[in-house]
């Protein structure tokens, strides 16, 4: 897993640093300078040019990766259910985390409780045992304040980290302040909206009270084609929102079908998010 | 645009009642939804939208309100007048079935009501025509441009007691509507569910019907008979036979009572199956001169027909003269006449006769013998003698068989022509006041009858002796029909009359200041030369009241309201056996034919409602 700006960590990892340190990867020349390590100067440049420069190499330290999962009731819907895709969606993060050497931390947004149920920050690769476990028995049910919930995990989070909220983003209280406070917390943000293909293109129709699964309130609506119509191009126009919500903001965001494979999503995200798979 | 039946209008309660169902009818099934986030936002984008978007949101609703609309607007059956004023002819059917009171006041008064109301939508400037149909159409009003006329017409036209012929009313308003040279409208305002329609008219009309099939009883017949008692003597007793028909679809009671003035005589109840009739005998009448009024007990929407009226039958005697030589065949065949006091005169004996003694005499049989006074009675003769002063004669001739001038004459009645072979007659030359009745092959006439100065007579041009017709079965027949013509009051058929029929009157030869007296008791004088009354309009028992020698004489006759026509409720055209109700099934139900539209509105209700169920099946 390759991030796509260096880190400023404290830790050694795997990760490049903005520091420049004892690597292997070169990565400038400078002048000596009195007091400089002399295993670093560039003798050969010594001999071309008659100058000291000295090499600099690219610090490596480990990454921070906080994986946040909505398990608000709404995400209880769908077919296949979209907290099922939301799981395995943060469980293959946090297995490319582990496996990278990097911190990882999970977080379940409304999942209960007055804080985020958070698990970590998890260093190595025998910690993915403990990520599934830890996401298998996550809650999904309840009302959820987005907004809120991700001030909380902006909070707890680690700094400077890179962050991925998994979520559907229906939130009666929105969600723009929330991403916004964790956006300015973490070093990268993603977003993966996660919506079933029954809210994207719904096979109802009738008469029907529709209740909200969280708020308990209902609507009356009476489906005909031109209200689906209607309700199509308003699902489009939210997904477009939250795009253009994100992309001002330089985050990374991914909109997908609940029945998508969660590798496949991944293959195609990560690379905008400036991390690589592999 | 006007309407032919606006009060159909209040159908339009219907669309609220649409409304109000679609309402209670959308119980919605609940379902729970991740979020309903955006189903609001697309909703309040719905509805700010237009005022419309609700109810766009109700196809099938929208589409049920529109066939509702179409359905009403045809029911109250639009109709645009024309381009310029035109002529509007109302046709009222004013026939007895029009007092049935299924419909309230009477049919006759709500068919009054929405030709006023047809009236008042026309527009200014059109000519008005009213035409009042029973038996025979009235025209109350033609061409008058007052529309105030026509209604005065109308409020004071009342229905009758007589059978309705639309066609003939049909004929006089294409009469009247030719001669205005205005293009027009009729319409015709009745309750009989078939009958003539627009098409091979040569005036287009539209019908506008009134009434609902409905049950009636109805007596349909009504006799009293005097049959003699068993026994040596010679009295008799009054026998009633009184005929109910059932018009309805169910089997009814009936309680039938016979009134001798106010007092019920005889009463029984029968039970009647639907579309028969039963005869009720009501035996030991007591004897009344006024007559018999028959009714039934119970109620149902026409009442006219509810009552029957029969005269007593005749008693008495009636005196009349045989002068013969001798002739027994006659005498045989006019003993048979019931009620008839023979008296058997020689001629000789008949000449010494003075005035008052003849006058005794309704009528004289005058057999090869006719004198030069001729006696104020009735005649029949036999062999007029040559010179006498009523039949010029010639010679004799031999007629061989004898031809029945026209077959309908009541005279010949049952009479077989080939009974009638007379071997020699006297020539005589018709009468101007006689027609012939019996000729020869070569128009010889052999009897002739007709009334000469009040008097009925028939004269034979030969003599029965000279014949074998008295050995014939026809020779008792044609003299029972001859007496009947002069005594109808005694004859045994009754004399059934039916309202607007005229009455034929029997006035007396040398009767004074004869009249008829009405149910009403209102006297009226008959008709022309008192040879029939027509003013018959009004069911119940009338007198003809006359003065003879100083006697008053008292004959009563019986107008019945008799129409199976009219009784059967279901309207007219019904085959009899068919139940009224079942075969009028449309009644009520305003059909037109001409210048409407609610044909057109019809179909758009029908290609709404095909939309509708498309639209509904495709799932909207």
């Amino acid at each position: 897993m390759a991030l796509r700006r260096t880190l400023s960590g404290h830790a050694a990892g795997a990760r490049r640093s903005a520091k420049k340190g004892a690597s292997v990867e070169f990565a400038d020349f400078r002048s000596y300078v009195p007091g400089d390590d002399p295993r670093v100067i560039d003798w050969k440049a010594l001999g071309r040019l008659d100058k000291l420069f000295v090499k600099l190499f690219m610090e490596e330290q480990e990454a921070s990766l906080v994986v946040a999962v909505d398990c608000s009731s709404s995400m209880g819907f769908g077919e296949p259910v979209k907290f099922w895709t939301a799981r395995r969606l943060a469980g293959a993060l946090a297995f490319l985390g582990l496996d990278a050497g990097d911190r990882v931390t999970l977080v379940g947004l409304g999942s209960g409780g007055a804080s985020p149920r958070l698990l970590g920050p998890l260093r190595g690769r025998a910690s993915v045992r403990r990520c599934l476990e830890f996401l298998t028995a996550l809650p999904c049910g309840g009302a959820t304040d987005l907004e809120a919930e991700l001030k909380k995990a902006a909070a707890s989070a680690p700094i400077r980290s890179l962050a991925i909220v998994i979520s559907d983003l229906l939130s009666p209280t929105g969600y723009a302040a929330g991403l916004k406070l964790l956006s300015a917390a973490s070093r990268d943000l993603g977003v993966i909206q996660i919506l079933s293909p029954e809210e994207i293109d719904p096979l109802m129709s009738g008469d029907l009270k529709l209740v909200d699964s969280e708020t308990g309130e209902s609507v009356e609506v009476s489906l005909t084609p031109d209200l689906l119509e209607r309700y199509r191009r308003e699902v489009g126009h939210f997904r477009q929102e939250a795009a253009h919500f994100c992309s001002s903001r330089g985050i990374s965001f991914l909109s997908a079908s609940s029945e998508e494979p969660a590798e496949g999503l991944l293959v195609r995200w990560l690379p905008s998010l400036g991390v690589s798979a592999g | 645009m006007s309407f032919f039946s606006p009060l159909a209008l209040f159908l339009g309660l219907t669309i609220p009642v649409i409304i109000l169902f679609y309402l209670l009818k959308r119980r919605r099934q609940t379902q729970e939804v991740p979020s309903t986030l955006l189903w609001k936002r697309v909703l309040r984008e719905v509805e700010a939208d237009s005022p419309w978007q609700r109810l766009r949101r109700h196809p099938l609703l929208l589409l049920q309100l529109l066939a509702a609309l179409a359905l009403v607007l045809g029911a109250a059956r639009p109709y645009l007048h024309g381009g310029q004023a035109g002529h509007l002819i109302v046709i009222l059917d004013s026939s007895m079935s029009m007092q049935a009171t299924d419909v309230s006041p009477n049919r006759f008064e709500a068919a009054k009501e929405r030709a006023v109301a047809q009236i008042g939508s026309s527009k200014p400037g059109t000519r008005f025509s009213v035409i009042a149909f029973a038996s025979r159409p009235r025209i109350l009003v033609a061409s008058a441009p007052d529309p105030n006329l026509a209604r005065a017409a109308l409020n004071a036209a009342v229905p009758t007691f007589e059978p309705g012929h639309l066609e003939d009313a049909l004929e006089l308003a294409a009469s009247v509507a030719e001669g205005s040279g205005l293009p027009t409208s009729a319409v015709v305002f009745t309750d009989r569910s078939a009958g003539p329609d627009s098409r091979g008219s040569p005036l287009k009309f539209t019908t506008v019907r009134v009434g609902t099939p409905a049950e009636n009883l109805a007596i349909s017949g009504f006799t009293v008979a005097r049959l003699p008692l068993e026994g040596p003597d010679t009295s008799s007793e009054f026998w009633g036979l009184v005929t109910v028909s059932n018009f309805g679809t169910k089997a009814r009671q009936a309680s039938v009572e016979v009134l001798t003035g106010d007092r019920v005589a005889a009463f029984r109840q029968v039970l009647i199956q639907p579309g028969a009739a039963v005869g009720v005998n009501l035996p030991g009448l007591p004897e009344f001169g006024g007559g018999f009024r028959a009714r039934l007990v119970e109620e149902d929407p026409l009442r006219a027909d509810n009552q029957a009226f029969a005269p007593s039958p005749a008693g008495g005697e009636i005196r009349a003269a045989l002068v013969s030589e001798g002739n027994v065949f006659l005498e045989r065949a006019l003993e048979l006449f019931p009620g008839l006091a023979l008296s058997r005169i020689s001629p000789d004996i008949w000449a010494k006769l003075d005035q008052g003694e003849v006058s005794d005499y309704r009528m004289v049989v005058f057999d090869g013998y006719l004198p030069d006074q001729l006696p104020q009675a009735d005649l029949m003769i036999w062999n007029p003698p040559p010179g006498n002063p009523l039949i010029p004669t010639g010679p004799g001739f031999r007629p061989g068989l004898a031809e029945i001038v026209d077959q309908r004459d009541p005279l010949v009645r049952d009479v077989e022509p080939s009974d009638l072979r007379v071997g020699s007659a006297v020539s005589t030359s018709l009468p101007a006041w006689a027609r012939p009745v019996l000729r020869t092959a070569g128009g010889e006439p052999l009897l002739v009858a007709g009334e000469y100065q009040g008097r009925r007579v028939a004269a034979w041009s030969f003599d029965l002796h000279d014949s074998d017709f008295p050995l014939r079965p026809s020779f008792p027949v044609v003299i029972s029909n001859l007496l009947n013509w002069y005594f109808p009051e005694t004859s045994g058929e009754p004399v059934q009359i039916r309202p607007g029929e005229p009455a034929p009157l029997r006035v007396i030869p040398g009767a004074t200041d004869p009249r008829v007296v009405t149910p009403a008791g209102r006297p009226m004088s008959p008709d022309g030369d008192g040879g029939s009354f027509r003013e018959t309009g009004e069911p119940g028992l009338y007198r003809l009241e006359q003065t003879v020698a100083g006697r008053k004489l008292t004959w009563v006759f019986a107008v019945n309201a008799f129409w199976a026509e009219e009784s059967r409720l279901g309207g007219s055209g019904v085959e009899p056996s068919a139940p009224t109700g079942r075969a009028a099934a449309t009644e009520d139900r305003p059909e037109t034919s001409g210048q409407e539209y609610w044909p057109y509105l019809a179909w758009v209700a029908l290609a709404v409602l095909t939309f509708e169920w498309w639209v509904f099946s495709r799932g909207y």
